[in-house]
C-alpha cells in the first residue's frame, strides 16, 4: 500500500501542484456571517439604477407540486405592475432559475440567484431548512412558501416566509374537535417537508390551556410515503380506526389515503375527517374525487368556488384581492383551473416591489441588506393575499393574521365536479392559535 | 384477528402488483438475458393509457386491452431500437443501464403527453366486500384474478408449448437454438412484448387502487426487480411468490410492528433470506466447508497458498490472464488527462455561485464516489448497488458530529471516512460471497435500510428535513464556504483517489483480481484468495465513497435522505458504465460527460417555462441511450488512443462504421459473459 501511494505519474503530481498553487493564489476568504436572526449589514451600491429593471429571482423545480404555479403568480403580478408603469418607472423582471426539487438543487438555485448581482430578492417556493445556513452567507433575501415551521423558527437572517405553518393543520383540527364527540385524534401524514410539521403542530395545539380544544390528544399517529397505494395505506388506516378516535386527520398529499379510509368505512362513520391545503390543489382533489367527499381543510379564501365565494364578507381586503387576482390569472392562463399556489408567487412580487418603491421614493439605495431590513419591519403594508403584512426580526412571516385569509373549507364531489364551500356556513373566520410557536 | 387478515389480504393486493412486474422481468431476462429496468415505467404507461381512455363512452375492457397493447408495442420498440442492436456487444450491466435510459425517456414522454399531475380512476365495480373480517375494494378481485391467470398462462407457455420451449432454448444456448432454426430475434421480440404487456395489464387494473404520475414507476419497478432477483430471474412461480411475499410482509409489518419502519422490515427480511440461503443453499458456505474438507483440508490449501502467493506462479498467472487494464501505455490515458486538465481550469472560467459552478462541483463529488465504484464494478467484478449507502454513512456521520456534538470538521471527516470503511468491510464480509444478482439485491437492501433509518429516526438524523448548519471545512486559506475553494479541495481529493485506484489496478491485488476474473479456480490453486482480494477492493472503494460523502455534506451544509437516495446509486452506476467499466478513469469520464450533458440540457430547456422539465427528462433519457449505443464499452475505452488509431486505420481501409472490440486493442470484453440469466450474473459475482 505504501508503494502504491508513493507511485504516481508526473502528470498527476503536476496537476496536484498546480491545483494547490492556483488555490493558494486564487482562494477567497470565508465570510462567516451572522447566525442570529436579524440583518445588521447595510450599504453598497443600489441594484436598481438608471432606467433598469427591478429584478426578482425565482428558484423553482417546474415539475414539483407548486412549481410553475408559484411562477405563474409572480408573472401575473409583474405584468400587472408593468402595465401600470412599473415601480417608480422601473419595470419588474422575474428571472427564473430552474432546479431539481431536491435539497442540493435548492442550494444550487439559491446560490445561482445570489450570484446574479441584479436580483434584489428571490422566491424559493419549495425551500426547506437547507436555506437557513445560506442566508447569512449569501445575503440574498429569500421568501419561501413551504409551510414547514422550522424554516422560520428560529428566524435566520435574510430568510422569510410568505405563508403560515402549523395553522394549516391546526385550523381544520380545531374545526373537527368542535364538531366531534370527544378530543381524541388519529393522524396519518406522509414524508414531505410540510408533513413533519403536522404532528408537532397538533401536539402543541393540545397543550394550550383555556381553549375548547385543550386536552386533546393524538391516540394514533401513522406515517407513510406519499406514493403509497390504497392497499399499502390500509394497515395504517385500519389502526387509526381501531384506535376509536373522535377526529380523523388524513394528510391530503396522497389521495389514496382517503380511498383507503372509504374502503374501511371511515368516511361514513359520522366522525369528522379533516385535512390540509393539499386538497386545494385541483389535480389532487380530482384524483381524490368522491373519496374526499366531506373532508374539511384550512383553505385560502381564493379557493372557494362561485356562489360559495359570495358567502364571504366582500368588503374584506383579501376577498377583494381574490376577486381581481383570480380573474387576472385566468385571463393569463385561459382554459386552466385557477392554481391556488400562485398566490404565494404573487405575494413575493408585491412585497418586494413595495419595498423597492419605498426605498426609491426615500432616495435610498435598493440593496439586498436594505430590502432585508425593510422586510423585518413591516407595519401592515402591503396587503397581500395573506393579509396586512406585519413582521419583526423574530417573526419573519410576511403575513397578516390567519383569519384575514383562511377559512375552513369543505370539499364536496357533486356530479363529477369538485366544489369548495364553507365548512360551516355561519363561520366567517377560522379559530386557530395564530402566533404560537 | 380480522385486523390481521386486513393486513394480509391488502398485502396480497400490493404483492400482486409487485408479482406481475417481477414476472415481466423474469420473462424478458429468461429469454434474452436482459435485465429490463424500464418495467416500472411500462406499468406507468399502462396506467396513463387507462386513465386517458377511461370515459363513459369507452368500455373498460377496451381500455384495459389498449393499455396492454400499447405497452407491448413500447416494449417491442425498445427491443428493436436498443437491445437488438447491441445485445452481443455490450455486457449485462450496459444493457441494464440502457433500459434505465429508456425508463427515463418514457418518463419524459409521459410528462409531455399527460403532464405532471397524478391521475386515478374509480374501481371497475364500485363497492367493497368482506373476507374473514377484512374490508376490501371490489377492484382487489380483478387484481388477484389477473395475477393468477397471468401466472398460469406463463407457466403453461413455458412448460407445455413448443413456443415457450423455444423461448427457453434461446436463453439456455443461443447457438444451439439458432442451429435448430429458432429465430432468436423473434423470440426476443415476443419476450419483450409479453413482459411489456404484463406491466401494461397491471398498470391498468391496479390504477383504481394506486394512482399514476410520470414518476410513479420507479418504486414499484424497484420492488419488482427485487422479487425477480430473488427468483434468480429464472423461475416465474418463485418471482410471483416473492412479489406476493414482499407485499404481505410490508403490510403486516406496517400493521403489527411499525408503519414508519415497515420498509425496513421488508428489506431486512429480504437480506436475512439471502444470507441464510447463501449459508445453507447449494454452493453456499456450509457446502463450501464440506467440499474443502473432502478435498484434502483447508490447512493444505493454506500452505499451498502461502508457498506461491509471492512466487513466480502468481506473476505467470497474471501474465496469462491477459489483463485489460495493465497494458495501456501512458499516452492511452490521453482522454482522462485532457478531462482532468479541463476540470482543473473550471474555476477559472466559471463564476462562483453560478449554476454551472454548482453543477461542476456535483460532478466532481460524483466522480470521487464513481472512482470507488469503478474499482468495485470493473476491477472487482462485484455488482454492488449499495455504493450510495456508504456515501450516506459518511455524510450523516460528519453532520451529526459537527452539528450535534461540535466536533472539529477535519476530525469528523476522518471519522466519517473511517465509518464508511468499517461499513464497507461489514457489508462486504456479509455479502461478497453471494451468488449472481443476490449481491446486487443485498447491497441495495442495505442502502434502502439505511435510508429508512435516516428518514424515520427523526431525533437522531432530523428525518426528512435532515441536519442543517454543518460548519465550513478549512484547508489553509481555503474554505468550503467558497465554491471555488471547495472545488479545489475536492479536485485534490479526486486526484488522490485516482492515484490510489490506478496504483491498485497495477498492484498485486489488481493482478490477482484480474486472474480471479479470468479463471477463478486456477487463481485459487495458485494461492489467490479471491474473497480477501475482493473485500480489499470493496473497502477501498468504500473509503472513496466515504470521502465523497463527507465532502458533499460540507458543500451543502446539510445532510438529508434525498441527497444520497436510490437515484444516486443509479447515477453512479450510469457514470461508470458510460465512462467505461474496464478503465480506471471510467467513473470520472462518465461523471463529467453525463453531468455536463445534463447541465447543458437543463440550461437550454430552462427558457421553456412549464415545459422545461418535460424536455429535460426526455433529453436526459435520450442522451443516455445514445451514449451507450455508440460507446458500447464506455467512452474512456472507445476514445483511447489505440482505439482511435484503429478506427482511423479502418476508415482508411474503407471499412467505415464504428464496431465493437476487435483484435489489436486491449481486451475490453463485457464484464459478464452472456448465457443463461442465472449463469450470466453468477459469473459477475463469483
Amino acid at each position: 500500500m505504501r508503494r502504491m501511494l508513493l507511485r504516481g505519474t508526473t502528470g498527476v503530481l503536476i496537476s496536484l501542484a498546480g491545483a494547490f498553487g492556483v488555490a493558494a493564489c486564487g482562494g477567497s476568504k470565508s465570510s462567516s456571517g451572522s447566525t442570529t436572526g436579524s440583518v445588521k449589514e447595510s450599504g453598497g451600491p443600489s441594484l436598481v439604477t438608471g432606467n433598469g429593471p427591478i429584478v426578482i429571482a425565482d428558484v423553482q423545480p417546474p415539475e414539483a407540486e407548486g412549481g410553475f404555479d408559484f411562477t405563474s403568480g409572480m408573472l401575473v403580478e409583474a405584468n400587472k405592475l408593468n402595465k401600470e408603469g412599473g415601480v417608480d418607472g422601473h419595470k419588474i423582471e422575474v428571472k427564473v432559475f430552474n432546479e431539481p426539487g431536491t435539497p442540493a438543487g435548492i442550494v444550487a438555485g439559491y446560490r445561482a440567484a445570489a450570484a446574479d448581482q441584479s436580483a434584489i430578492g428571490t422566491f424559493v417556493g419549495d425551500a426547506g431548512d437547507e436555506l437557513k445556513p445560506l442566508g447569512a452567507q449569501l445575503k440574498l433575501p429569500a421568501l419561501t412558501a413551504t409551510g414547514t415551521y422550522s424554516v422560520i423558527q428560529p428566524a435566520a437572517p435574510y430568510i422569510f416566509s410568505t405563508t403560515w405553518g402549523p395553522q394549516y393543520a391546526t385550523s381544520s383540527t380545531v374545526w373537527g374537535l368542535k364538531h366531534a364527540k370527544g378530543k381524541k385524534i388519529a393522524l396519518l401524514h406522509y414524508n414531505a417537508d410540510f408533513s413533519e410539521t403536522i404532528p408537532g403542530a397538533i401536539k402543541e395545539l393540545c397543550k394550550e390551556t383555556g381553549k375548547p380544544w385543550s386536552g386533546c390528544e393524538i391516540v394514533d399517529e401513522e406515517a407513510s410515503t406519499a406514493e403509497a397505494s390504497v392497499e399499502q395505506l390500509t394497515p395504517q388506516l385500519a389502526k387509526m380506526k381501531a384506535a376509536k378516535p373522535d377526529v380523523y386527520y388524513i394528510e391530503g398529499l396522497d389521495p389514496n389515503g382517503f380511498k383507503a379510509a372509504k374502503q374501511l368505512g371511515m368516511m361514513s362513520e359520522g366522525i369528522p375527517v379533516v385535512s390540509d391545503q393539499w386538497l386545494g390543489v385541483p389535480a389532487i382533489a380530482e384524483a381524490c374525487g368522491e373519496n374526499c367527499n366531506g373532508a374539511v381543510f384550512g383553505g385560502h379564501k381564493c379557493r372557494l368556488n362561485g356562489s360559495e365565494f359570495k358567502e364571504l364578507n366582500q368588503s374584506e381586503p383579501v376577498v377583494a384581492f381574490c376577486k381581481s387576482f383570480v380573474k387576472e390569472w385566468e385571463a393569463a392562463y385561459p382554459g386552466k383551473e385557477f392554481a391556488i399556489y400562485s398566490i404565494y408567487g404573487h405575494d413575493t412580487v408585491e412585497i418586494l416591489a413595495t419595498v423597492a418603491k419605498e426605498l426609491l421614493e426615500a432616495k435610498k439605495p435598493v440593496t439586498r441588506a436594505a430590502v432585508a431590513e425593510s422586510l423585518e419591519h413591516r407595519n401592515g403594508t402591503p396587503v397581500t393575499s395573506h393579509g396586512a403584512v406585519t413582521t419583526h426580526p423574530g417573526d419573519p412571516r410576511l403575513t397578516g393574521t390567519w383569519h384575514e385569509s383562511y377559512i375552513n373549507t369543505k370539499l364536496t364531489y357533486v356530479n363529477g365536479k369538485i366544489v369548495y364551500s364553507l365548512a360551516s356556513p355561519s363561520e366567517q373566520s377560522a379559530e386557530v392559535s395564530e402566533k404560537s410557536f | 384477528m380480522a385486523q390481521v387478515f386486513q393486513y394480509i389480504f391488502s398485502g396480497l393486493s400490493s404483492g400482486c402488483i409487485f408479482a406481475l412486474i417481477a414476472l415481466g422481468f423474469v420473462i424478458i431476462a429468461r429469454v434474452t438475458g436482459v435485465y429490463n429496468f424500464a418495467q416500472g415505467q411500462y406499468m406507468m404507461v399502462g396506467g396513463m393509457v387507462m386513465a386517458s381512455t377511461h370515459t363513459d363512452k369507452f368500455p373498460i375492457a377496451a381500455s384495459v386491452v389498449l393499455s396492454v397493447v400499447v405497452v407491448a408495442l413500447v416494449a417491442v420498440l425498445q427491443e428493436r431500437f436498443t437491445v437488438s442492436i447491441v445485445r452481443d456487444k455490450v455486457g449485462v450491466v450496459g444493457l441494464a443501464v440502457i433500459s434505465l435510459g429508456v425508463g427515463v425517456l418514457l418518463e419524459g414522454l409521459a410528462l409531455i403527453v399527460w403532464g405532471k399531475n397524478a391521475r386515478s380512476i374509480p374501481s371497475f365495480e364500485p363497492g367493497t366486500f368482506t373476507l374473514l373480517g377484512a374490508h376490501l375494494d371490489n377492484q382487489t378481485l380483478w387484481i388477484w384474478g389477473a395475477t393468477l391467470v397471468s401466472l398460469v398462462l406463463m407457466l403453461v407457455l413455458f412448460q407445455r408449448t413448443t413456443l415457450g420451449k423455444a423461448m427457453r432454448a434461446c436463453a439456455l444456448n443461443p447457438t444451439a437454438a439458432r442451429l435448430l432454426g429458432i429465430r432468436l430475434d423473434r423470440m426476443a421480440i415476443l419476450a419483450f412484448a409479453i413482459g411489456g404487456g404484463l406491466a401494461g395489464l397491471v398498470g391498468a387494473i391496479a390504477l383504481p387502487l394506486t394512482s399514476v404520475s410520470w414518476e410513479s414507476g420507479v418504486t414499484v419497478g424497484l420492488v419488482g426487480f427485487i422479487a425477480a432477483a430473488v427468483a434468480g430471474f429464472d423461475r416465474p412461480a418463485v418471482a410471483v411468490a416473492a412479489g406476493l411475499g414482499l407485499g404481505v410482509v410490508e403490510n403486516v409489518a406496517a400493521g403489527e410492528i411499525s408503519s414508519s419502519y415497515r420498509q425496513l422490515f421488508v428489506y431486512g427480511v429480504l437480506l436475512v433470506y439471502l444470507l441464510v440461503r447463501d449459508v445453507l443453499g447449494e454452493g453456499g458456505f456450509v457446502a463450501r466447508v464440506r467440499l474443502a474438507r473432502a478435498s484434502g483440508g483447508l490447512r493444505q490449501r493454506r500452505r499451498l497458498r502461502r508457498a506461491v502467493s509471492a512466487g513466480a506462479g502468481h506473476v505467470a498467472l497474471a501474465r496469462a490472464s491477459g489483463d485489460r487494464m495493465r497494458r495501456e501505455p501512458r499516452w492511452a490515458m490521453l482522454l482522462p488527462l485532457v478531462l482532468l486538465t479541463l476540470m482543473a481550469l473550471a474555476p477559472l472560467v466559471l463564476e462562483s455561485g453560478s449554476q454551472a459552478m454548482s453543477a461542476a462541483i456535483v460532478i466532481l463529488l460524483s466522480a470521487v464516489a464513481a472512482t470507488g465504484l469503478t474499482l468495485i464494478l470493473g476491477l472487482g467484478r462485484m455488482f454492488s448497488l449499495g455504493h450510495a449507502g456508504l456515501v450516506l454513512i459518511s455524510g450523516y456521520t460528519v453532520a451529526i458530529l459537527t452539528v450535534n456534538h461540535a466536533w472539529n470538521p477535519w476530525v469528523a471527516l476522518a471519522v466519517g471516512v473511517l465509518l464508511a470503511v468499517v461499513g464497507a468491510f461489514i457489508i462486504g464480509w456479509l455479502t461478497l460471497r453471494l451468488q449472481g444478482f443476490n449481491l446486487a439485491i443485498a447491497t441495495l437492501a442495505i442502502h434502502l435500510i439505511l435510508l429508512v433509518f435516516v428518514t424515520q429516526a427523526t431525533s437522531f438524523t432530523g428525518g426528512e428535513r435532515g441536519i442543517v448548519g454543518v460548519p465550513a471545512l478549512k484547508v489553509f486559506s481555503l474554505t468550503t464556504e467558497s465554491q471555488h475553494d471547495f472545488y479545489w479541495i475536492t479536485f485534490v481529493a479526486l486526484l488522490i483517489c485516482l492515484l490510489v485506484a490506478r496504483n491498485l489496478t497495477k498492484s498485486r491485488v489488481g493482478r490477482s483480481l484480474r486472474a480471479v476474473g479470468s479463471e477463478q479456480d486456477g487463481a485459487s490453486m495458485l494461492g489467490v484468495n479471491a474473497f480477501r482480494m475482493k473485500l480489499m477492493v470493496f473497502v477501498i472503494g468504500g473509503a472513496m465513497a466515504g470521502l465523497a460523502g463527507g465532502l458533499w455534506v460540507f458543500y451543502l451544509s446539510l445532510a438529508a435522505p434525498e441527497n444520497w437516495g436510490f437515484a444516486l446509486t443509479i447515477s453512479l452506476v450510469t457514470y461508470v458504465v458510460v465512462g467505461g467499466l474496464t478503465n480506471v478513469y471510467g467513473g470520472v469520464v462518465g461523471a463529467v460527460v453525463v453531468g455536463a450533458v445534463q447541465y447543458l440540457v437543463t440550461s437550454q430547456t430552462a427558457g421553456l417555462g412549464e415545459s422545461s422539465s418535460e424536455y429535460e427528462v426526455l433529453l436526459n433519457g435520450a442522451f443516455l441511450i445514445i451514449f451507450l449505443l455508440i460507446f458500447r464499452q464506455g467512452i474512456a475505452v472507445a476514445l483511447s488512443v489505440e482505439r482511435v488509431k484503429g478506427y482511423v486505420a479502418r476508415i482508411r481501409r474503407g471499412k467505415g462504421a464504428l464496431r465493437g472490440p476487435t483484435e489489436g486493442g486491449p481486451s475490453a470484453g463485457p464484464m459478464v459473459q452472456t448465457g443463461t440469466a442465472g449463469s450470466a450474473v453468477a459469473g459477475a459475482s463469483r
